[in-house]
């Protein structure tokens, strides 16, 4: 218990941190720190090359369409302890118990993940993750961050990709010799994704006019649009007779 | 750098809810012009024969539903305003056949995609129309469309495709293209024609 108090109010001076290094309302894009995340971005499109790129092209080449499914459905089933452990911080209890429900009848009537009869029964799917968590206690998003490997994130969200990846639930169960098989099929998912958006992220990267840009633009808003329940809102879009100009 | 996956028909709007011009268009019309367009973009996914062709396809479909003036203004932004009135159209053009190309090429890979309409909001100046698109491979992903009546036709204005404006993304490639020319809107257009 005492132990659960510790890490609460390490999260608490963390969350009050990170409120201090928000954005400054009215700013669209807070990026202090964009020479640097320049530098990374550049960094990251040479892993992209030799290392995503190639892997996406195996990818490909190696599983069919109904092996990349399996796949898919075995990586979504692995993360479900952690997106349930983040529900139930954010007391979003609904989504827990289906999220619940749907890994039980996964892994037991889907053979360990592979087949999602879930979904043929109709239990809804959600996802989310430890920035999830801290935007909803308010934590702002703060400075836009590029990420050596993992690209486009904040501040706020590179605390929780952090602590979602030292404390999932699965991992810290799991033998540890099975702790690596988990990082490998994420890997290979990985892999799946570029593969699957070859074009598309190959133009995002290598035919944009600024990629850098284009990379933040696009998880930015990708993200902001998720965690206000995944669509844009009326309220909140460009006004095309705005004379602003 | 990964790509994040995942009503009834309402009041008639004579109005000017947002205190806009009138809306002539209705929810029904707005969803309308979505399927069309989404026939009209698989239609020319699955058939196109090469890269040229797709994007003279792309163009065609922009220029029958899309309100590609205003979306050409909007991304300028301010150089719009001192510009004359024959480089507002001479941009404009070119600005059409650069989207066409752009947009063309990111989604050569939708071959087979589905396009299903969930709803539709009022939203400034018309309708913001939701939809779920499937992909061959892959999760669903959610697009919604901005379709305003302007000139007395209902048009496509933006796209959000998993909350990330097309047009912000436009606004983006622009804004770069025009800043390594010294703002000078004749460089851009040139730049925008001689683009592949």
């Amino acid at each position: 218990m005492s132990r659960i108090m510790r890490q609460l109010g390490v999260l608490a001076i963390l969350a009050s941190f990170l409120s201090a290094c928000a954005a400054p309302k009215g700013v669209e894009f807070y990026d202090p720190a964009e020479p640097l995340n320049r530098q990374t971005h550049e960094l990251n499109k040479v892993i992209d090359r030799t290392l995503y790129d190639p892997a996406g092209q195996a990818y490909g080449f190696i599983f069919t369409d109904g092996m990349s499914q399996v796949l898919d459905n075995f990586t979504d089933n692995l993360a479900k302890p952690a997106t349930i452990a983040n529900q139930l911080l954010q007391l979003k209890i609904g989504q827990a118990l289906t999220n619940t429900m749907r890994f039980l009848v996964n892994t037991t009537f889907g053979l360990g993940g592979l087949a999602d009869p879930a979904d043929d029964m109709g239990i809804p799917d959600t996802q989310s993750d430890f920035g999830a968590t801290l935007h909803r206690y308010g934590v702002g998003e703060g400075a836009f961050v590029e990420l050596p490997f993992f690209g486009g994130s904040t501040v706020r969200d590179t605390v929780g990709l952090a602590v979602d990846l030292a404390m999932d639930p699965l991992r810290l169960a799991a033998p540890h010799k099975y702790r690596y098989a988990i990082t490998g099929t994420q890997v290979v998912q990985y892999a799946g994704d570029r593969h699957e958006f070859d074009s598309f992220i190959d133009e995002l990267l290598y035919n944009s006019e600024d990629s850098y840009l284009s990379q933040r633009l696009f998880y930015l808003q990708n993200r902001r649009t998720e965690l206000g329940g995944g669509k844009v809102q009326a309220a909140d879009i460009e006004d095309p007779f705005a004379d602003d100009f | 750098m990964t790509f994040n996956r995942r009503f009834i028909l309402g009041a008639i709007a004579g109005s000017s809810f947002f205190g806009l011009p009138a809306v002539a268009l209705t929810q029904a019309e707005a969803t309308k012009l979505i399927d069309n367009i989404s026939a009209d973009l698989r239609n020319a996914i699955d058939n196109a024969r090469s890269d040229a062709d797709r994007f003279q396809r792309f163009e065609k479909i922009f220029a029958k539903y899309a309100d590609v003036p205003r979306i050409a203004q909007k991304a300028l932004g301010p150089t719009w305003r001192d510009a004359s009135k024959a480089q507002r159209s001479a941009y404009v053009k070119a600005f059409q056949g650069f989207m066409a190309r752009f947009y063309g090429k990111r989604f050569r890979e939708f071959k087979g995609f589905q396009i299903t309409v969930t709803g539709a909001e009022k939203a400034p100046g018309g309708f913001l129309v939701d939809s779920r698109v499937q992909i061959k491979s892959g999760s669903p992903f959610d697009t919604q469309w901005h379709v305003i009546s302007s000139g007395g036709r209902d048009r496509m204005f933006n796209m959000y495709i998993e909350g990330v404006s097309i047009l912000a993304d436009m606004r983006v490639q622009i804004g770069s293209m025009l800043d390594k020319r010294g703002g000078d809107i004749d460089k851009l257009t040139a730049h925008l024609n001689s683009s592949t």
